[in-house]
């Protein structure tokens, strides 16, 4: 956890918010959970992110569709402090669960994401480095979410940050890197 | 009038009805001075359609191809993209319309046509489905489950317009949901359960059949007593019967008329034959009685079971089946309110069913009731309802459009043969009574005061109606619910806080108007595919305050902001523009203010100063809100009441700008 403010300030350069990201909202748990399920897990085992969350109903918080007066409205989806914190936490919590898949199964993965976390697994290795895996991964959390030019960015910030350090460390910090990127959070 | 004596408004109605019929009746002569409208405004003339195809879509680069390619596939596939199933090579050689076509013909896109109508309705959901089944509330709304599976089909799409139709129950639970269910009852799958309180309540039944069968049958009186026994605990072998549902299914039960139906039917053999000296008792007639309902309770449960979780579990909307409301006593006419509608728009003695006409308004005729003033009909009476009239300016539409529901009481339930009227609150009123609010005025012509109000000046505008299917009728026809159907449609795919130019909103509904005449599910999807070529859709992180596209031919060089720039082409700028009469007012240009602060309208005083943009703007939230016809604009044209309203809450956002 020591780890969390190199990360943010790292971020910070990382992804320069879209430019009218004031006004864009969070998409929800439940719609990044179904985009992230389609992209690295097979069909019958969906991942649901809200498992981790740090308590249950949390999910609320963050963006959902709720009633209001006599209807129903997206709610609780503009960024603020609170729901800022959740979602780094249900991401941390994920990208841990993500890595550790390279010591036991953890999640539920289709084969080709499967593969390239293999691949990632060794890092710090060459064929861990390797632009195609690196690519792969990239597509598998953020699809095409992001222009190109943000995966150039974040490639040279996980191969500088990272570079020497074993699997695990490294694995969990790309993908909240990933994770905390607005392209991959924000409705557009 | 006897409980809502003393509220302003039904006093405000009567006076202002009397008002209108003055001016359908007879030809009251001032009225005569008055210049007369344009003939209903016919919008949509000069309107184009949109192509279907783009022609000016500029090519994207092979990695925003790809984008473009997934944020459809989400779109169009129940929030899935791509996944390694998906042939992203073979798909991006495809075009745009090709692409869309192939994810139209995914069996998920049922869930997306399911989701947008949940929207549209002002009830979507996170997700629809839960473990790969459908969520309860997937089923809450039945005109948008058979709009969405008639668009798969190709049939009628715009059967979301239907308030009355066929009805789609969740499967039955798998769970009992009661938890203080007796030891042996405890024991029981749901279906058991459900099987035996089905039993009992006809073995409850056939038990007093039996009690007149054989060589010795019980005397009349006493079988009478037998059955009145059974009426009186209606509501004891109600609350047994039901143990074995959940409130989804008891709503469902009772909307069919289950089991009330039995209870009225034998209180009212008791009531007839029982009175009698016993030995002209017809009891062959009672005992008739009790095997018609018998009959019909066996037909209705026959098709609650048909729902049993073994045999119904759609996986796609093509899959969800309506319930046989012919195995039903009340399953003629089965409203679309479902349960969680009935809930949230409930009625009371007190609200006269406006929450539920602010919601039609809302929803299908997008009019969010923001106070504009109206087209002050009575002035020539006698100018009299001055502190009313900020009530009317929102009444004046609403009480009329709450008649409609007036033979509704608690959750939508049909109450239109009975005597009394049970609203949600539990209070009750006599019917009679409490339908009389809506009575039109002598000579009006109608027998209700009941419709779809556009303008309370101009009756010819409005359209009226007496019942939920002539109010389906009237969504149907209107161009505001297509409108308001495109409207939240590019909502939907474009984000909520997207401004779209409401001129393209115009065309793009044209387009669907023409092809809705034809085909409405055809219609629908054309609009889909056009807004998926649209600029804001192709860019991205698009400025929530910009417009990206616009009506075919327009140049938007020089224009208001583009909330705002149609509407006033639309409804001012014949009168205010630089060419014409009024050229003190441009209401087509947009320039810099004269005191620095941001933009405004070219705005000369006689002596050809520019005015200050607050004044101007004061004077058009002034000009746009008055009920003053003298001072109301458009001078002596109707403009439609949803643009008023989106005009006057841009203006207000102007001036707190320009004030600050
Ligand atoms: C901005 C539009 C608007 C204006 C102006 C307005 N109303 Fe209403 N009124 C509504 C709506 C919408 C409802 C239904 C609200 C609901 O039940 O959710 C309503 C409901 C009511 C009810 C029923 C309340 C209940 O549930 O028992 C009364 C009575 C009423 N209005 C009187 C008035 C009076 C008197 C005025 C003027 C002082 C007025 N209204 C002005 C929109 C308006
Ligand atoms: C049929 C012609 C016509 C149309 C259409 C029309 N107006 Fe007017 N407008 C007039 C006339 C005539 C006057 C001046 C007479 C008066 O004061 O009523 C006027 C005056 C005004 C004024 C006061 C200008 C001043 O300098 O005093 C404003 C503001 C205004 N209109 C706004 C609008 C707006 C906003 C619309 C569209 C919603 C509109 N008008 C549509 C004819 C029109």
């Amino acid at each position: 956890m020591a780890r969390f403010p190199i990360i943010v300030a790292a971020l910070a350069l990382l992804a320069a918010p879209p430019a009218h990201a004031a006004a864009a909202q969070f998409k929800g748990l439940s719609v990044i959970s179904k985009e992230l399920s389609a992209r690295i897990a097979p069909e019958e085992g969906p991942i649901e992110l809200d498992r981790y969350m740090p308590a249950d109903g949390l999910d609320d918080l963050v963006g959902t569709w709720a009633a209001f007066g006599t209807e129903h409205k997206f709610q609780n989806g503009q960024p603020n402090a609170v729901n800022m914190v959740l979602l780094r936490l249900t991401f941390a919590g994920f990208a841990q669960s993500l890595a550790q898949s390279c010591k036991s199964p953890q999640l539920l993965l289709n084969d080709s994401f499967f593969d390239t976390l293999e691949a990632l697994c060794t890092w710090p290795s060459d064929e861990a480095k390797n632009e195609q895996v690196l690519t792969a991964f990239w597509l598998g959390i953020m699809g095409y979410n992001a222009p190109e030019s943000e995966f150039a960015v974040w490639r040279d910030f996980v191969l500088g940050t990272y570079g020497e350090k074993p699997a695990l460390e490294a694995i969990e910090g790309m993908t909240l890197a990933l994770m905390l990127n607005p392209y991959f959070l924000l409705e557009q | 009038m006897r409980i809502l004596a003393g509220c302003a408004i039904i006093a405000v109605t009567a006076l202002v009805a009397a008002g209108v019929s003055a001016l359908t009746s007879n030809a009251a002569p001032e009225m005569l001075a008055q210049p007369r409208p344009q003939p209903a405004a016919k919008p949509g003339d000069a309107i184009q359609p949109l192509p279907l195809i783009r022609a000016d879509d500029a090519p994207l680069s092979a990695w925003e191809k790809r984008w473009w390619i997934d944020k459809t596939a989400r779109l169009f596939r129940a929030g899935q993209g791509l996944s390694p199933q998906d042939d992203i090579e073979r798909l991006s050689k495809l075009s745009k319309p090709e692409i869309v076509r192939e994810f139209m013909d995914d069996p998920r896109f049922g869930d997306t046509v399911l989701d947008f109508n949940m929207y549209f309705l002002g009830f979507k959901i996170d997700d629809l489905k839960e473990d790969g089944a459908y969520a309860p509330s997937a089923y809450d709304f039945p005109n948008a489950i058979s709009s969405a599976k008639a668009l798969l089909t190709n049939g009628d799409y715009l059967k979301i317009f239907d308030l009355e139709g066929d009805y789609y129950p969740a499967p039955l639970n798998v769970t009992p949901s009661e938890e203080d269910l007796g030891p042996e009852d405890a024991k029981l799958t749901a279906s058991q359960l459900r099987e035996k309180a089905i039993g009992e309540f006809q073995a409850r039944l056939k038990a007093l059949r039996t009690l007149r069968e054989g060589p010795n049958p019980m005397p009349a009186y006493a079988f009478c007593d037998k059955v009145g026994e059974v009426v009186d605990q209606q509501s004891e072998i109600s609350a047994k019967l039901f143990r074995a549902f959940t409130d989804a299914e008891i709503f469902t039960i009772m909307r069919g008329g289950i089991p009330e139906f039995v209870f009225t039917a034998l209180e009212k053999t008791v009531d007839d034959e029982c009175e009698k000296p016993e030995a002209q008792v017809d009891t062959q007639r009672v005992v008739e009685t009790i095997n018609t309902v018998s009959t019909q309770v066996k037909s209705a449960f026959d098709a609650v079971l048909a729902f049993e979780p073994t045999k119904y579990e759609p996986s796609s909307v093509a899959e969800m089946k309506p319930i046989d409301r012919s195995a039903f006593p009340e399953g003629k006419k089965w409203v679309a309110f479902g349960l969680e509608q009935g809930t949230a728009l409930a009625n009371s003695s007190t609200n006269y069913n406006r929450k539920r006409a602010a919601y039609v308004l809302k929803r299908f005729f997008c009019d969010d009731l923001t106070p504009v003033g109206f087209e002050d009909p009575a002035e020539h009476v006698s100018g009299a309802h001055g502190s009313q009239t900020s009530c009317y300016a929102c009444h004046y539409k609403l009480d009329p459009m709450a008649g409609f529901f007036r033979n509704l009481g608690a959750l939508f339930g049909d109450a239109s043969s009975t005597p009394d009227i049970v609203f949600d609150d539990l209070a009750s009123m006599d019917r009679k009574t409490y339908q009389a609010t809506w009575s039109a005025p002598p000579g009006s012509g109608r027998a209700w005061n009941v419709g779809y109000v556009r303008s309370p000046r101009w009756p010819e505008q409005n359209s009226y109606g007496e019942n939920l299917g002539d109010l389906s009728k009237i969504i149907h026809e209107a161009p505001e619910a297509k409108r308001c159907l495109m409207k939240r449609l590019t909502e939907y795919m474009l984000g909520e806080s997207q401004t779209v130019d409401g001129g393209y909103l115009d065309s793009l509904t044209k387009s669907f108007e023409q092809e809705a005449s034809e085909n409405s599910s055809v219609a629908l999807k054309n609009a889909m595919l056009r807004i998926v070529q649209t600029d804001s859709f192709q860019t991205r992180n698009p400025d929530p305050q910009q417009c990206y596209d616009y009506a075919p031919g327009t140049r938007p060089e020089n224009r208001p902001p583009c909330r705002v720039a149609y509407i006033l082409e639309k409804n001012c700028v014949s009168c205010h523009s630089g060419k014409d009469f009024l050229n003190t007012l441009d209401l087509s240009k947009w320039i810099a203010s004269p005191d620095g602060k941001g933009k405004t309208f070219p705005h000369l005083t006689t002596k050809n100063a520019q005015i200050p943009a607050s004044q101007t703007l004061e004077q058009i939230a002034n000009r746009v809100s008055s009920s003053d016809l003298k001072i109301r604009m458009p001078k002596n044209k109707p403009m439609s009441s949803q643009e008023r309203q989106e005009l006057f809450l841009w203006v207000q956002k102007e001036l707190a700008k320009v004030k600050d």
